[in-house]
């Protein structure tokens, strides 16, 4: 059963550099990429799209966030996924991160279905450690 | 004339001083009076008794010698009428000479009160024998002198009196217009000044210019009011002072929140921002790492020409970081620009950097009058804003456009650079001149500082700069003030 996974970062290098680090872990999975925050966000609304990217016999998705982008950053799209009514749910984030700052940190913990935090570069451990407790 | 003093003696009567005033005066006055008035009724009293005496004398000089005659020769007519001349004296009711034999006597004895009475032995020497002739009783009545006296006490008692209440009256009077009510006018004057009111006004209604004790009050006065005139005039000086100071400090406070708030959110932002092409370099490196070791050595190179792009867009960014610093601290160079020319030489610059995207450029200069301006400054704004139209031109216009007004609108020197690109969403306008923002990915590399360069730019010079943009395309508008001070 592939897992689902989302990528959200407007850095191209970025991009390629955490796919590079799911290939690594050599994990069954399908990969889902966005540039920008207001992308995904429409993606995850739109039930169809959504069903693209997330087959209804996966159970859960998990999505990596990156915090700082263009227009909407990390922190805004955490808020409107806490605010849309969940439809098929089920997700867990992974904020990926420049800095490691505690402020950021916390803000994130703030959100339930914020299981982890990362610091670039991505380190495949911390994927295999995701796809171990959660999937 | 009358009804002034009894409009004077109506405001004294009320007044307690006034009472006291007369009071006192009349008490003492008086006083004075009565102990004067018991010495004259003495001294009359005195000179009554005196005068008493010196007919009892007279009557033992003269007549006791004429008796003593009229007595040894038995001379009854002669006795009588002598008796009847004592009677003559004033004040003496009875006479009366007793002999051996008989008595004679005038006069009575009763109907008055008060009386002295003499008697006297009359005597002879005759024939060396003493004669015992008979004895002289007069009695005087002093009822008389007691009568007068008392009338004398009456009658100046009375005219005392009359005069005394006249006298306090009169002294009302005058003691009301004299003292009193300049009195309650220097109290009303005290009770209802003003500080605020600044007219010189005269204190007391007196017509004649007197120099005296309530002129002295009212100078006093006058100077009182002046030092407070001056006090309060130091404290407005001084709290006005104080109240500018206080402006100025909020002002100083306001700007350092200002600045402190910048900076913190520029050290958030560049640490940010500038770590972030490091944490890829050290991922490309860590695979290409892995790929050697893979002997992948095709992907291994790919990895470390990723890194190198990365690390070049950091490079860049440092620089626009440095650029964005130092535009808050070079010294200014102000000139009379030649706008036409640096704006054609700038977007040739510019436009030459991007040579795979066509833009028709247009400029249109409609101002008359141009302030002094940073030609360096200007540069770098115009670098910026031509070089952002370039790279967030929209893809789905064929003919990318970019054009630049100016004109004098309102006092003021206006710059406009527009273009057809794709715009900048209503709700990121706020943010778009703060660092590290980008809000649109662009085929070319973007530090996210191009506006905030800009607008410090712009601040420098003491001039706005404005955003306006639609799915149309992206308006800047730059103000700057036609009369300029010189910093």
């Amino acid at each position: 059963m592939p897992i689902p996974i989302i990528i959200v970062d407007d850095n191209d290098a970025d991009r390629y550099l955490i796919k590079r680090s799911i290939e690594e872990t050599a994990v069954d999975c399908l990969v889902t990429e966005f540039t920008a925050g207001d992308d995904f966000l429409s993606a995850y609304e739109d039930p169809q799209h959504y069903s693209a990217m997330v087959p209804e016999s996966a159970a859960k998705a998990m999505i990596l966030l990156d915090i700082n982008m263009p227009r909407l950053t990390g922190f805004d799209v955490l808020e409107r996924l806490a605010e849309t009514p969940i439809t098929r749910s089920d997700f867990v984030v992974m904020m990926i991160t420049s800095s490691d700052n505690v402020r950021d940190k916390d803000r994130a913990k703030q959100f339930e279905f914020v299981k982890a935090f990362a610091v670039k570069p991505l380190d495949e451990e911390k994927i295999l450690d995701l796809c171990a407790n959660y999937f | 004339m009358f009804h002034k003093q009894l409009a004077h003696f109506k405001q004294g009567i009320k007044s307690s001083t006034a009472r006291r005033f007369v009071l006192a005066t009349i008490l003492s006055s008086s006083i004075l009076a009565c102990f004067i008035t018991a010495i004259q009724l003495y001294m009359q009293y005195q000179n009554d008794v005196s005068q008493l005496n010196a007919d009892i004398d007279q009557i033992k000089k003269s007549w006791l010698p004429s008796l003593r005659k009229s007595l040894w020769s038995i001379d009854e007519e002669l006795i009588r009428s002598q008796l009847q001349g004592i009677l003559q004296f004033d004040g003496f009711e009875y006479v009366s000479v007793t002999t051996d034999d008989s008595t004679y006597e005038f006069g009575s004895k009763t109907g008055y009160m008060r009386s002295i009475a003499y008697s006297y032995e009359l005597q002879r020497e005759e024939f060396s024998r003493v004669w015992n002739l008979g004895t002289l009783e007069v009695i005087v009545s002093l009822d008389q002198i007691y009568r007068s006296l008392w009338r004398q006490l009456l009658t100046l008692l009375l005219s005392n009196t009359l005069k005394t209440t006249l006298v306090a009256l009169i002294i009302i009077v005058i003691y009301q217009s004299m003292v009193g009510r300049y009195i309650a006018q220097l109290a009303k004057f005290a009770t209802h000044y003003d500080l605020g009111q600044t007219q010189h006004q005269p204190i007391l209604e007196r017509n004649n210019r007197v120099e005296d004790e309530f002129s002295q009050v009212e100078n006093a006065m006058h100077s009182f009011i002046a030092n407070q005139h001056e006090q309060v005039e130091k404290h407005r000086v001084a709290s006005t002072t104080i109240a500018t100071q206080r402006d100025a400090l909020e002002e100083s406070n306001n700007q350092l929140a200002k600045v402190n708030e910048e900076l913190t959110h520029f050290s958030y932002s560049t640490s940010h921002d500038l770590k972030a092409p490091m944490t890829s370099v050290l991922g490309f490196l860590k695979f290409a790492k892995k790929d050697i070791a893979r002997n992948e050595l095709d992907q291994a190179v790919e990895d470390i020409d990723l890194a190198v792009v990365e690390l070049e867009r950091l490079t860049h960014r440092i620089e626009d970081t440095l650029a964005l610093a130092r535009s808050e601290l070079s010294e200014n160079k102000w000139e009379t620009i030649d706008i036409k020319a640096l704006v054609k030489d700038v977007w040739q610059r510019v436009s030459q950097s991007y040579p795979q995207v066509i833009v028709s450029f247009r400029c249109q200069f409609s101002h008359s009058v141009i302030p002094k301006l940073v030609k360096v400054r200007i540069q770098i704004i115009l670098e910026n804003l031509f070089s952002n139209a370039i790279k967030y031109s929209s893809p789905e216009r064929p003919i990318k456009k970019v054009w630049l007004q100016t004109e004098n609108c309102e006092n003021q020197f206006v710059i406009r650079v527009s273009d057809n690109g794709i715009g900048i969403a209503k709700e990121y306008h706020q943010r778009a001149f703060t660092v590290f923002q980008r809000f649109a990915n662009s085929p070319y590399p973007s530090s996210g500082l191009g506006l905030a360069i800009a607008r410090k730019n712009v601040e420098q010079m003491g001039g706005t700069i404005e955003l306006e943009s639609s799915k149309a395309g992206t308006t800047f508008k730059l103000c700057f003030e036609i009369v300029q001070p010189q910093r």
